[in-house]
């Protein structure tokens, strides 16, 4: 089986697990909560761009670029209105308001969209470009160059930028970023706008590979929260790498041991990888004051 | 007055209520109306499938009631939601024949969570005709209370494997299909026979449920080179398998269970007509939607359904419909549920309307429906033909 075209697509699938992943990063860094409902942040990015594209008429570029803004007001609202007044409340009170959120997003969408299913077309058709024997779809070209800028856009964000600084800062201690005058209030709402604008891209450039329907987020939910897990949780590089890995992972296996495990293969090697490094590939080893 | 007068004063009453209530006294009925439970998957990913199929049903139930009813008698409709999942089903099953109280049930698009459910409906002995789903130990070995005309999946795999082995040439197979009860229940009978009419099977690739990518699968069946391809997949999945085939260079014929008749919608799914210039499907309606044969059926629908998007599924419940409305007639006034199913045994040659088949019941027969056709595209890509159970090419 052709190896290079096994790659490209697992680093395609692989792009997406990556921008799922460091949604859901963000937010576990900031406010120590895992995002249920960062798959349908992924779903309404989908019917965002298709609705801008395909209903609105919008060009592809703007329609993209719209759709990511208004995901990350949704984020922006989702924690003014949802988290804000319970910013404080245990973790778990938090992680349950994510589950309440995935089903009030799921239903929000079924309002307009009710139960059908959607096609979102390709950006560049179908028809792949044959590099030698290897098949490589434009589709799959678009995904990973958007998701690699996306991904560079971030890490320049967070190195050169003020609000970037000010992010880190309030990751690394938020009563220390609070006491030197930073507004944290603001800082979370612009984590969540931030990590629903990189769900909403992910939502965008998965709904031509995908079909559109507002479930059609929890696999790559599912994908997503392995790679975190895989990258260390807290660690942005590491939720990138490891969201490559984990395409690739699943589509060498699928090509070339079994298809009946591809779907299970990611977790099957993310079990190995933390019985060894507990804190992930590229997470720290927690260091307790004794 | 003695103890012995009140006594019989008593069973005096009781006799007497006993007697001037016969007719009622079975659950579910009343003097205006007849109570039929309805389950399907109403919530959850599945539910994209299982409101149009129950609304099929519901359509003809309503333009029964329309037309002033059964005998009299209203139909009365009691839903519950099973999520397609087998606990919640055999829940929803229960509650509409303990607390509802319901005459019959007609409902049940998901065969693993029918399959869970199905012990009630014995248990009980409450009639139960089967709405979409096909596998085949919902109604073989047959109970006596369970009832299908539906198309069960081993009738879809015998349809399937008359058709491949007319395609001229083709002898070498590649199988893709989900794995579960739905995709083993197609495969059962047609994995039973496929050697017998001289066919091999090369390759049996598996594309899991709501796939998004199936890169692996078209890649693993092109380098098997099959003469062709038998997709036992959902419609989500096999759109997905069909565009990356057409993607990877990948050649038909593909030869498709009707869980993806709809050849049309198919085509939109897996990104236009040169994915599926060379899809055949088996069917179990008299013609695609839009042509003369379902037209009496399509107003039915959409009279009552005015804003749903019309496609296969909102048929597929109403051949249950239209087979319980007869029975309820033939039961007559005096309705129970053994009369109802002695009139049901009785049906030959029953009208299952936009199915495909005639309904044919016995004393000792359940699947009313055991007949199907094959369909694919017209060669412009924009209709549906009809080509009976053999291979015809396209013009």
């Amino acid at each position: 089986m052709d190896i290079a075209t096994l790659l490209v697509a697992g680093l395609a699938n692989g792009s997406l697990y990556s921008l799922m992943a460091l949604g859901l990063v963000l937010v576990y860094k900031t406010q120590d909560v895992i995002n249920f409902a960062h798959g349908e942040v992924l779903a309404t990015g989908a019917f965002l761009g298709y609705t801008l594209y395909k209903v609105v008429g919008l060009p592809y570029p703007i329609a993209f670029v719209v759709a990511i803004l208004l995901g990350g007001l949704l984020g922006g609202l989702i924690e003014r209105i949802a988290f804000r007044p319970i910013a404080h409340h245990p973790h778990i009170t938090l992680a349950m308001v994510t589950v309440g959120l995935s089903f009030a997003l799921k239903g929000a969408l079924r309002i307009p969209y009710g139960r059908d299913i959607y096609v979102f077309p390709p950006l560049m058709g179908h028809t792949p470009i044959m590099v030698g024997a290897t098949a490589i779809s434009p589709q799959s070209i678009v995904t990973i160059v958007v998701a690699l800028m996306l991904a560079g856009a971030l890490f320049a964000f967070f190195a050169y930028t003020t609000m970037g600084k000010q992010m880190r800062a309030t990751q690394q201690n938020i009563t220390g970023a609070a006491l030197v005058g930073i507004n944290t209030g603001r800082i979370f709402s612009f984590t969540w706008a931030l990590s629903c604008l990189i769900g909403a891209a992910a939502g965008v450039l998965a709904g031509p590979l995908s079909l559109l329907y507002p479930d059609m987020g929890t696999n790559y939910l599912l994908k997503g929260f392995a790679a975190a897990v895989l990258g260390g949780l807290e660690s942005v590089p590491g939720a990138m790498v490891a969201g490559l890995i984990v395409g690739v992972i699943e589509m060498l296996f699928g090509g070339l041991i079994s298809t009946a495990f591809q779907e299970v293969s990611a977790f099957f090697i993310i079990i190995i990888v933390l019985m060894f490094r507990p804190h992930g590939l590229f997470g720290q080893k927690p260091v307790h004051r004794v | 007055m003695s103890t012995r007068r009140i006594g019989a004063g008593i069973a005096t009453l009781v006799l007497a209520g006993l007697l001037a209530t016969p007719a009622l006294a079975e659950p579910g009925v009343s003097a205006t109306t007849i109570k039929i439970g309805m389950f399907g998957p109403l919530t959850g990913p599945v539910s994209v499938y299982g409101y149009p199929i129950n609304n099929g049903a519901i359509a003809i139930y309503n333009e029964i009631n329309a037309k002033g009813g059964i005998n009299g008698r209203k139909l009365e409709i009691v839903h519950e939601d099973g999520a397609c999942d087998p606990a919640k089903t055999r829940a929803a099953v229960k509650k509409l024949i303990s607390r509802d109280e319901v005459f019959l049930i007609h409902g049940g698009s998901c065969s693993a969570a029918v399959f869970a459910a199905r012990e009630e409906f014995v248990e009980e002995k409450v009639p139960f005709m089967v709405m979409a789903a096909t596998m085949d130990k919902i109604s073989d070995p047959m109970d006596k209370y369970i009832f299908t005309t539906t198309l069960p999946g081993s009738g879809d795999g015998r349809v399937m494997l008359d058709f491949i082995k007319t395609i001229p040439g083709v002898k070498r197979l590649a199988v893709v299909r989900n794995k579960n009860e739905w995709a083993d229940a197609k495969l059962e009978k047609f994995n039973a026979n496929y050697k017998a009419a001289g066919l091999e099977v090369i390759a049996d690739v598996e594309l899991a449920r709501n796939a998004t990518d199936a890169t692996t699968q078209a890649l693993a069946v092109k380098q098997a080179n099959p003469d062709a391809t038998l997709l036992v997949t959902y419609p989500g999945e096999s759109a997905v398998f069909l565009r990356d085939a057409l993607k990877y260079g990948l050649k038909g014929p593909y030869i498709g269970t009707n869980g993806i008749m709809d050849v049309l919608d198919l085509k939109d799914r897996a990104g236009g007509a040169e994915a599926v210039k060379d899809v055949y499907v088996s069917a179990f309606l008299k013609g695609p939607i839009g042509s003369p044969e379902m037209k009496e059926w399509t107003d039915i629908y959409v009279k009552q359904f005015p804003n749903d998007k019309l496609q296969s599924l909102s048929f597929y419940g109403m051949s249950g419909a239209l087979t319980v409305v007869a029975a309820l007639e033939k039961a007559g006034k005096d309705l129970t549920r053994e009369k109802f199913i002695a009139a049901l045994e009785s049906i030959n040659k029953g009208n299952a309307g936009p199915a495909f088949c005639e309904v044919q019941f016995a004393k000792d027969r359940r699947q009313g429906c055991l007949d199907g056709t094959m369909w694919t595209l017209s060669a412009d890509g924009n209709t549906i033909v009809n080509l009976g159970p053999s291979w015809k090419k396209i013009k």
